[in-house]
This record gives structure tokens, C-alpha cells and sequence, in this order.
């Protein structure tokens, strides 16, 4: 992202943003509530047009070659499902748009999540952190080159967070571009090679994940 | 995405086809035509006059309540499928255009079906309470009936979805059930402006024309069609179905591009704040 601006009801959300980013790493992203965390993500994802500056991926400008990140995986926060269908049905559905995999990797990824493929309850009926693990699993069910996680651990229990972590993790090992926005300092401090700050609208650089 | 979808269309048009042909359907003598059935269905007494009282404001009103359901379910339902969507359907399928017209071509399969389903239950009803002979201008009027109805509610529940996209979506089926409402009331002003003043009606029926929710009441209608004509006999020749089905057309357009619009504009679509859907 070069110089990215955006102002959103006359409130700058992000200001003369410049972020230069790597797949095979896990970018942390730390900030207030309404920092503009999730707005970055939007922005980065093609969710969101800019007002100014520009995003490009391998030498193609976002929103002119392409609308939105050709192999994106993202959670948003409180982004949910489809409530009546239930989660194998849910990410038949996303995985039909794209056509890249069939059934057999949708049960592995809601596996590696932590949840049954089986299960006949619809989403709706789900408890918050099945609906965060669920949430995950369409995330990285194509095996994206970016991913994005805006407080991917929000509502888990300890092995839920155990298991997404791991999951995070094995995904930056695979080259994937991971990004994640967390209040959890924990999260953060683990899974991150760099640690951003986002205040105000303005990136900087924090200290570095160990 | 709904998975009930079908079967809660269903429970509402059964409902409220029985309800509706019960409460509005009462032939003198036990028979009654199917041209004759359309209009009481459609509110239409042979005259214009909803004289204003609450009691006849609320009976019409009443006859508004299988759309209005239809509305609020679909168009919430909508709505919820935007939300979802404008993260994980256009973070893969970045042709949003195509997707948003495919969900309002779906949108319309089930408003149509709807009002097929609402007029045949009313009439299978009134069928087994009355005798029912079907006659040729009826079955003219019946396609009017169908489609003028079906293409409101489809305006209707597109700007629930629509509304609901700025405001929410309890906001975005208020706004348009309240909008219908007014067009009821503003009924009995027309009403009352006839009778004081023939304003409402006069020469060209201008001011009936400017409610939309003129173009719901068959009786109220003509059309160069002689057998039409004859089935509805209205006795003021202010509207015209074509020009009824032009209009709900035209709205259909509006609130169709008005959507195409929002969808396109990447800021509007946000997560359901309401129920994190």
C-alpha cells in the first residue's frame, strides 16, 4: 500500500498509509477499538476503494487489474454466516464462487478447525467460538496466498486459541501472507514476525514478536 | 440462502390467500364470478369512495397484510444475505454486478410465486364456499392481478433490503411498510376531496393517478379491452392497467438500480450490526 487514505463520514480512517508486505510472514496488527484495523483490511482486500494512494500486488494495482485480491482468505469481525445453513453447506456455498476445491479439502479445513463436517446444526445455532472456528475454516479452505484475521480468537476457549494459532502459524509456513488484528497481546506476541500500530489512522512499526 | 425460504412463501400465501378470500370475498346469493372475485380481493367495491373512516382505512389496510409479510421476511432476509455477502461472497467473486442481479432475479421468481400462490389459495377458498364460474374477462384480470401485484411487492421488498442497507433492517421495513400506509391513508383525503370538491377524481383522476396504491385496486381501472371492461366496469375510467403496470415497472427499475448502485459502492455494504449475520 502506497500512501493510502481514507475518510470515511469525514473522519480520516486511514492517513498516508505505507505498508510493504511479504507472504511467508505473520504481520500483527495492534490499535484501539476504531483505529482502523478492520478498515485496513477492507481497504487491503478490496472490500473498500481508497480515496487516495494505491494497492498493488505483484506489480497489479488493486481496483484497476484486479477488484479484489485474487486468493484472499479473511475473517472480519462480527462478519458472520448464513444462519439456516450449516457449516459444510456454508462453505459449499462461498466454495462454489471460486470453484478452486472441491468437498474433500472443505471437510479437512472445517477439521483442522476443530469442528465436524457431520454436524447437522445450521450456523445460527452455533456457539461463538464455533461460528469463530467456522469462520477460520472459509478462511483458509483455498489455501490462500493472503490472510487476513481481524480477532481471530475472540470467543474461543483455550483450545481454540491453541488451535488457531497452530493453524496460523502452518499457514505462514506454507507462504502464506497472514495479517492479524488482535487485542489479545498473547496472540500477538506469539504468531507475529512484525507488529504494527495502528493509531488514528496512522501505521507504525511496534516491537517485534518473539 | 434461506433454507426455509420456499416453505415459509408458502405458509404466507396460504394463510393469507384463506384469510383474505374469507374476510373479502362475499358474493349475494352464492355465486359469484372469478372477474367478480379478483376485484373484492383488490379492495375494490365498485367505486372509488374508501369513505374516511378508520374502519374502512383498516380494512383495506388489512388486505395489504400477506405483502406486507412477504416484505419484511424476504426483504430482511435479504438484506442478512447482503450483509454476508459483501465479505465473503465479493471477497471471491469479485463480479458483484452479476451477483446482485442473479439474488433480484431469484428476489422475483419468489415475489411472482408469492402472488400465484396468494390468488390461488384465495380462490381454491372461495371456490369451496361459493360457486365460482369462470368467465373470460376474469381470467384477463386475473393476469393483471397477478402482475401488478407481484411487481409492488418486488419494489417493496428490494427497498426494504435497500433501506435496510443505511438504516438497518427494522428501519428498512418501517420505512416501507409506513410509505404503503400513507398511500392508504391518503385515500380517504382523496376520498373527501372528491366528495367536497371532485378534485380527486375531475376530468382526468390526476390525483388518484399520483398513489401508487391506486394501481393494487382492479376496480378502479379500465383498458381498451372490451371484455375487460365489461368484467370490471369501473365506474371511473381514471386508471389504466397499462399504465398501473408501467408504473410498478418503473419503480421496480428505480429501486433495482438504486440497489445496483449500493451494491457497486463498496462503503454502504457492512456487516449486519443487529444480529452479527
Amino acid at each position: 500500500m502506497e500512501n493510502g487514505n481514507k475518510t470515511i463520514r469525514g473522519r480520516r480512517i486511514l492517513c498516508d498509509v505505507n505498508l510493504e508486505l511479504y507472504g511467508g510472514t505473520v504481520y500483527g496488527f495492534i490499535g484501539r477499538n476504531g483505529s482502523g484495523k478492520t478498515m485496513l483490511f477492507r481497504a487491503l482486500s478490496g472490500l473498500i476503494r481508497l480515496d487516495s494512494g494505491t494497492i498493488s500486488l505483484d506489480g497489479q494495482v488493486l481496483h484497476r487489474d484486479f477488484s479484489v485480491l485474487p486468493s484472499l482468505g479473511i475473517v472480519l469481525e462480527n462478519a458472520g454466516l448464513y444462519p439456516d445453513l450449516t457449516g459444510l453447506e456454508n462453505l459449499k456455498y462461498l466454495a462454489r464462487l471460486t470453484r478452486r476445491i472441491g468437498a474433500g479439502e472443505i471437510r479437512e479445513a472445517i477439521c483442522r478447525v476443530g469442528l465436524d463436517p457431520d454436524d447437522r446444526r445450521a450456523y445460527g445455532k452455533y456457539s461463538l467460538g464455533m461460528k469463530q472456528r467456522l469462520a477460520i475454516a472459509q478462511a483458509i479452505m483455498e489455501t490462500p496466498d493472503v490472510i487476513m484475521l481481524d480477532e481471530p480468537t475472540n470467543a474461543l476457549d483455550e483450545t481454540g486459541v491453541e488451535d488457531i494459532r497452530r493453524i496460523v502459524l502452518e499457514e505462514r509456513d506454507r507462504g502464506a501472507l497472514v495479517l492479524l488484528a488482535s487485542h489479545n497481546k498473547e496472540d500477538i506476541r506469539v504468531l507475529s514476525d512484525y507488529v504494527l500500530r495502528i493509531e488514528k489512522g496512522y501505521v507504525s512499526e511496534a516491537e517485534v514478536g518473539g | 440462502m434461506i433454507r426455509h425460504k420456499l416453505s415459509m412463501l408458502c405458509i404466507i400465501a396460504a394463510v393469507g390467500g384463506i384469510s383474505l378470500s374469507v374476510l373479502y370475498i362475499n358474493p349475494y346469493g352464492g355465486e359469484i364470478l372469478l372477474s367478480g372475485a379478483l376485484l373484492q380481493l383488490s379492495g375494490s367495491r365498485g367505486d372509488f369512495a374508501l369513505h374516511a373512516t378508520m374502519t374502512e382505512m383498516v380494512s383495506f389496510a388489512m388486505r395489504l397484510l400477506p405483502m406486507y409479510f412477504f416484505e419484511m421476511y424476504f426483504g430482511i432476509m435479504l438484506y442478512r444475505h447482503f450483509c454476508t455477502a459483501s465479505i465473503y461472497v465479493f471477497s471471491r467473486y469479485p463480479k458483484r454486478m452479476r451477483w446482485y442481479l442473479g439474488e433480484c432475479l431469484a428476489l422475483w421468481g419468489d415475489a411472482l410465486l408469492f402472488q400465484v400462490l396468494l390468488l390461488a389459495a384465495a380462490l381454491f377458498t372461495a371456490a369451496v364456499r361459493y360457486r365460482l364460474t369462470i368467465d373470460a374477462g376474469g381470467l384477463l384480470l386475473g393476469a393483471y392481478a397477478l402482475a401488478i401485484p407481484a411487481l409492488w411487492t418486488y419494489a417493496a421488498t428490494l427497498a426494504v433490503n435497500l433501506i435496510a442497507v443505511k438504516a438497518g433492517s427494522s428501519a428498512g421495513f418501517g420505512a416501507v411498510a409506513a410509505a404503503q400506509t400513507v398511500c392508504v391513508v391518503l385515500f380517504g383525503l382523496e376520498d373527501a376531496l372528491e366528495r367536497y370538491g371532485g378534485i380527486a377524481l375531475g376530468p382526468e383522476g390526476y390525483l388518484l393517478r399520483c398513489n401508487p396504491m391506486a394501481s393494487l385496486v382492479m376496480g378502479w381501472h379500465s383498458s381498451g379491452t372490451e371484455v375487460l371492461d365489461q368484467a370490471v366496469h369501473a365506474p371511473y375510467r381514471t386508471m389504466d392497467f397499462n399504465h398501473s403496470l408501467a408504473l410498478c415497472l418503473v419503480l421496480c427499475v428505480v429501486v433495482l438500480a438504486a440497489g445496483a448502485w449500493t451494491v457497486q459502492r463498496h462503503e454502504l455494504l457492512k456487516a449486519d450490526s443487529e444480529t452479527g449475520v
